[in-house]
């Protein structure tokens, strides 16, 4: 079965078994390895990209169901040489361990700081539960997100 | 990739069509929605569906309509999109609660309302725990047509339901009073509850309830409605440390469902506090309002 | 340059340069690697936790599409281990735990792999496992290892026996003198903690391929080195057969401290001539992860009226699993944390590695020390309160300082724990109390101190400076995700060669490179590698202030580096860029180039008191103090934490903001293994918890910001005075946690984790105190030898 869908702008054809995720074609036939495979059922969110727009877990999305979609993963996030806001904050404050989980971090939460330029730390921390990280004990992510708003000039 | 196993994913255009290829045994197709139970399957031990019938195109399951007599929730709402449609119904207050913490934001995006009645599997469902207490009816549609029936009969019936059935619509009479969802979590977040107390109740300006609507999810395999809590606390007034206590009392009801994420027992134990909770938390809302 | 310069310029809050593919999804690990040509492995791996293999047949499984190749034990004939060489890699003929490999398969894709997987018959005459310590020691309990006095033992002098793999005993004065004496209280307590899953977010992965007759093993580990020789041991050929590289590693946290899928790919890539890739499922990691030990422990003190500890025993019994690993060599730990924390009368301590028909454990930051200051700080509790004296004043009273004698007789050096209470005291007032609703809530609060000690040992650097006024620094660190090698690494070299860090290349570990080291973990890199790079460093100096000194008319000990230049100290511009002295040295000698090397000072013990110790004494001690307020919710047992407030020993911190980094990490990590994170077995022998729904590690919803006091000018053999900062911050978590939760609650509380299911049966009427008939009041009668 062949499934037509595109992949950080570019138009891809996948020839298979529909109903491998997303994640293992990305990661296997794509060789599009940004995306992690840690959990494999929507609780840490490491597979997490954008499918239409939306931030999901890859891995519980059949490709077969993706006909026509537009999936931009972490490597068609931000051009070479260039960040989103939420990769500069999250790299100016050193926040970084193992860096399995940012990959899926920094997906969500540029999907949410697309919709809510002015989050509380308390929003920020309620759009990060689905997104789990062994290493850093979350919170000075948070005081890097929440640095965003603060230098936009948002928040007081 | 599977190289030897190749499976289907069909696109259903309509429910007319999806009834009749349900209906076929030979394609062995197993309906899909948002697809977060099913992907999972391998790490259930169970076999992946030979393959998939796809719903998203159905458009009869699509839909969220609040009319002056019901509610209509399309089978396919998504949790974040019936979190999102009942912003401003505080009647509502318990079901936006399940819709808005329910399992993690990515998975809200696609878990759909039909998928967290039909998963019999799952035990440990908000929205159709929180459904339960709104006295929810369900429509089906199968080969013979269409029907609707109480959502507590369908849960009971699930697993000798026809196979070519599909759940089309929940709906919810429109009720006076209010509603809250209260559930236990392990964790703080992003966790599988293991017990949900989700209430619905009308308060008078003497603080007497009446019409009260407690439904019990995750604490056995099938949530239900707490009818014996809900006799004896019709028409009291509503004060907590009775309230919880009552519960306790009543406790024995429970059958409590061990699993590796708490014991059976420990569900049961913590119901009379959530119980109360829940009350409470309508009776601020009211105080509130 | 003097030492105080190279000190001062090597502090900065220099930020990690692998950040930015980190955050691109750029990064390659070693699960993003192996191209087309790359074979899948899986491994068939037993269902039953005990029993003999009657039949093993794999022709079929050998037949499937895209298989092409098959390994079993006939492929791997020796054995492995720490101490005592008791783990062949494959089962060899008995089965010991659930999930226990016996047979694995390469094929084109993993899916193939898989369904050939399931053609392998397997047949298993099933006995009856010990599945407990307890079931284990019982007189009559089957042995798991019927043949453990034939094993070859590599490290001597420990008692072993039955299904005791391993005892360290120490034995410091007459513990029984001090518990006879009618002026003394005496307190005895039994705790009891589980495993705890490393859950590092990339598995345990590898790709081997065998090339020119040579194996190159790349994979995600923390000792490069341990993998070269386990993986030489296991196939019977020369270590030098093999080479080991390693890709970032997608976290460790002690996991990786072992070799574990290595061999197994190895053999593959040799019986198939592809690369073959082996990356355990999550399941797998869950199922058979290395784990934190489960751990039991009877503690039982003599102490004076006054609040003197004049005697201790305790016994503590560690769950191997069905082979020795790491929990052989930390039996060790336990003299050092039972021992350490407080001046003690006599002591005796043992410390026993259970063999049991369960999955291998492994090291886990902080090993054993989490566990074992959780039960003595809960002990130090009820000490206080069975004498009626307050925690602190006792802890302030109590406290190892300069001069202390450890439990093997070691004198620890200089005050500080007393000092860091001093400042954990400064740090609680800042704020005040949290509030509680205590219709509710339970509130508690508890300060305890922790003792650990940085693990050293044989380390190699090789530093290149390169003809543009750059360095590479060659050793064989691996980045685990802790930053030591992007951060304190390049500073201290940067420092020491008068250059940007941003200057200073480090290469990742490559044993065809690099020279021997341990590995990275126990906090060891800054200090081990930093020394042995500090020293390559020195070499360096040395090599281009001999031509300085000629092309500037001055003595070497008047010149320095800095800012890439050979300046004459003091006058600043006097000299030149560090570029022409590297060339005229080039052209004089060749191109200039130091090594360095490091090891264990040793420091000494008392002769005579310590048995079946890996380490009698502890090199680098670090001390920790922790301070937690938390409320207990009555109705659901829920325990939630309010504040928590560190006081951590760092030598000297040379990246202040990293350090926090790695604290806020660990505490939190502790918190999942205090609250949430449970691991149990089933009656087949397989743990409960087989993925992220079950088993429920710490999210942005749990915790809360640290509170943080960097406690400097302890005294350290680390360079810069610097001790390691990642491990220690996990150390006295649990402690804290379970004795607010005590204080809250009026409870014993001597199990972790302190699920809601565990407190609220621990708070209902007839909740008993904990007591482990298994081990013996009279000490004694626990040990072999």
């Amino acid at each position: 079965m062949a499934i037509r869908l595109t992949i950080n702008g570019e138009k891809q054809v996948f020839h298979g078994d529909p109903r491998t995720s997303l994640l293992e074609v990305l990661r296997d036939t794509f060789r599009l390895t940004g995306a992690k495979d840690v959990c494999g059922e929507g609780f840490c969110g490491t597979c997490n990209v954008h499918i239409n727009g939306e931030a999901l877990p890859a891995c519980l999305r059949p490709i077969g169901m993706l006909e026509g979609a537009e999936v931009t993963t972490i490597e068609g996030l931000s051009p070479m040489g260039t960040f989103n806001a939420v990769q500069a904050a999250l790299e100016k404050h050193d926040v970084v361990q193992c860096g399995m989980c940012f990959p899926g971090l920094v997906m969500t939460m540029s999907k949410f700081f697309e919709t809510n330029s002015n989050p509380s730390r308390a929003e920020i921390k309620s759009a990060m539960t689905g997104n789990l990280c062994r290493c850093t004990g979350y919170e000075l992510i948070v005081d890097a997100l929440a640095s965003i708003a603060h230098e936009r000039g948002l928040v007081q | 990739m599977r190289e030897e196993e190749t499976g289907e994913v069909y696109f259903a255009n309509s429910l007319d069509e999806a009834i009749s290829i349900l209906s076929d045994r030979e394609r062995s197709l197993v309906p899909i929605a948002g697809g977060t139970w099913l992907m999972r399957s391998e790490k259930r031990k169970e076999a992946l569906a030979p393959g998939f019938l796809a719903l998203s195109n159905v458009s009869e399951l699509r839909g969220f309509h609040m009319e002056s007599n019901q509610i209509s929730i399309g089978a396919l709402t998504t949790h974040h999109d019936l979190g999102v449609a009942l912003e401003g119904s505080p009647e509502l207050f318990g079901l936006a609660d399940a819709a808005r913490i329910s399992a993690t934001p990515g998975v809200r995006r696609l878990a759909t309302v039909g998928g967290n009645i039909c998963t019999d599997g799952f035990h440990s469902p908000d929205i159709a725990t929180a459904l339960l207490a709104l006295d929810a009816q369900v429509e089906v549609a199968g080969a013979s047509g269409t029907s609707s029936l109480p959502l507590s009969e369908y849960l009971n019936s699930r697993k000798e339901r026809p196979l070519d059935e599909i759940l089309v619509r929940v709906m919810l009479p429109r009720m006076a009073g209010a509603t809250s969802h209260v559930r236990l979590t392990m964790k703080s977040s992003g966790d599988y509850p293991v017990a949900i107390v989700s209430v619905g109740a009308v308060i008078s300006s003497t603080s007497v309830l009446t019409d009260l609507r407690v439904a019990i999810g995750s604490v056995e395999e099938t949530p239900r409605r707490w009818t014996a809590l809900e006799d004896a606390l019709e028409g009291q007034v509503f004060r907590p440390e009775e309230c919880k206590s009552q519960a306790r009392d009543l406790s024995v009801d429970f059958n409590g469902r061990d699993a590796v994420d708490a014991p059976g027992s420990y569900r049961v134990s913590v119901l009379p506090h959530l119980v109360q909770s829940a009350l409470a938390s309508i009776f601020n809302q009211k105080r509130g309002g | 340059m003097t030492y105080l310069q190279a000190q001062n310029n090597a502090v900065m809050d220099y930020p990690r340069r692998d950040a930015s593919d980190k955050l691109r999804g750029r990064t390659k690990y070693t699960v993003d690697q192996g191209g087309l040509e790359t074979l899948h492995a899986v491994l068939v791996r037993s269902e039953v936790a005990s029993g003999k293999i009657i039949q093993l047949d794999a022709k079929a499984a050998l037949e499937m599409p895209g298989v092409r190749g098959i390994a079993t034990s006939v492929d791997a004939p020796g054995s492995h281990g720490l101490g005592i060489a008791d783990h062949p890699i494959f089962a060899d003929g008995h089965v010991r735990y659930h999930g226990e490999p016996i047979a694995a398969i390469a094929a084109k894709t993993r899916r193939q792999a898989l369904e050939a997987a399931k053609k392998v018959v397997v047949k298993i005459e099933a006995s009856k496992p010990n599945l407990t310590m307890a079931q284990s020691l019982a007189k009559d309990a089957r042995l798991i290892h019927p043949d453990w006095e034939d094993y070859e033992i590599l490290y001597d002098g420990a008692a072993r026996g039955g299904n005791i793999a391993w005892e360290a005993t120490v034995r410091r004065g007459d513990t029984q003198a001090e518990f006879d004496r009618d002026d003394i209280t005496v307190v005895e307590g039994c705790y009891r903690v589980g495993r705890q899953n490393h859950v590092s977010f990339e598995p345990r992965a590898v790709i081997a391929s065998f090339e020119d007759g040579r194996f190159h093993v790349i994979t995600s580990t923390q000792v490069p080195w341990t993998v070269r020789h386990v993986t030489a041991k296991v196939l019977e050929i020369p270590e030098s057969h093999v080479r080991v590289t390693v890709p970032p590693v997608g976290g460790g946290f002690g996991l990786k401290f072992d070799c574990s899928l290595e061999p197994y790919a190895a053999i593959l890539a040799k019986k198939t001539g592809q690369p073959v890739s082996l990356i355990n499922s999550r399941e797998e990691e869950m199922l058979t992860c290395l784990c934190r030990e489960n751990a039991e422990i009877r503690l039982k003190s003599a102490v004076t009226k006054d609040g003197e500890i004049v005697a201790r025993e305790g016994t503590v019994l560690m769950d191997a699993g069905a082979y020795g690993g790491e929990q052989v060599f930390l039996t060790t730990m336990t003299a050092h944390t039972l021992g350490g924390n407080y001046r003690l009368g006599a002591a005796k301590i043992a410390s026993q590695a259970v063999y049991t028909n369960t999955p291998p454990n492994g090291a886990f930051r902080a090993c054993n020390g989490v566990y074992n200051t959780f039960a003595l700080e809960r002990h130090t509790d009820e000490i206080c309160k069975a004498i009626g004296m307050d925690p602190v004043a006792f802890r302030k009273l109590n406290v190892v300082g300069d001069g202390s004698l450890g439990a093997t007789g070691q004198v620890f050096e200089g005050d500080v724990l007393g000092p860091m209470l001093d400042r954990m005291d400064v740090l609680i007032s800042k704020d005040s109390p949290a509030e509680v609703d205590t219709s509710e809530y339970l509130y508690g609060r508890a300060t305890t101190v922790g003792t650990w000690f940085i693990f050293v040992g044989p380390s190699a650097a090789t530093v290149n400076l390169n003809a543009d006024g750059s360095a590479t620094l060659v050793t064989s660190g691996v980045e685990i995700g802790s930053g030591t090698m992007m951060q304190s690494l390049p500073q201290m070299v940067g420092a020491d060669l008068g250059i940007h860090p941003d200057n200073v290349i480090v290469k990742t570990a490559d044993t065809d490179a690099s020279g021997r080291d341990l590995g990275v973990g126990g906090g060891r890199t800054t200090v081990s590698i930093g020394a042995a790079s500090t020293a390559a460093c020195a070499e360096v100096r040395d090599k281009l202030f001999e031509i300085a000194s000629e092309l500037l008319q001055t003595a070497t000990n008047k010149l320095v580096l800095v800012n890439g230049r050979v300046e004459i100290a003091g006058m600043a511009g006097s000299g030149m860029p560090i570029q022409t002295v590297i060339a005229e040295a080039e052209a004089r000698n060749g191109p200039i180039a130091g090594s360095g090397a490091f090891t264990a000072p040793g420091t000494p013990a008392m002769p005579g008191c310590a048995a079946g110790h890996f380490i009698d004494a502890i090199d680098i001690p670090v001390f920790a103090v922790h301070d937690c307020e938390v409320a207990v919710h009555k109705e659901t047992g829920k325990v939630s934490v309010l504040s928590y407030r560190v006081v951590q020993d760092v030598g000297r911190a040379i990246n202040p903001r990293a350090i926090r980094s790695q604290v806020q990490g660990g505490v939190v990590q502790g918190m999942g293994y205090a609250l949430s994170e449970e691991i149990t077995i089933n009656d087949k022998g397989c743990i409960d918890q087989d993925g992220f729904e079950t088993y429920k590690i710490p999210s942005v919803g749990d915790v809360l910001p640290i509170d943080l006091d960097l406690f400097e000018g302890a005294p350290s053999a680390g360079p810069l005075g610097t001790k390691g900062a990642g491990e220690v911050p996990i150390l006295n978590v649990g402690a804290s946690i379970a004795c607010a939760v005590a204080n809250a609650t009026g409870k014993k509380v001597n199990e972790l984790p302190l699920t809601p299911p565990r407190v609220l049966e621990l708070m209902s009427e007839d909740s008993r105190s904990l007591d482990l008939e298994h081990i013996q009041s009279d000490w004694e009668k626990n040990v072999l030898g």
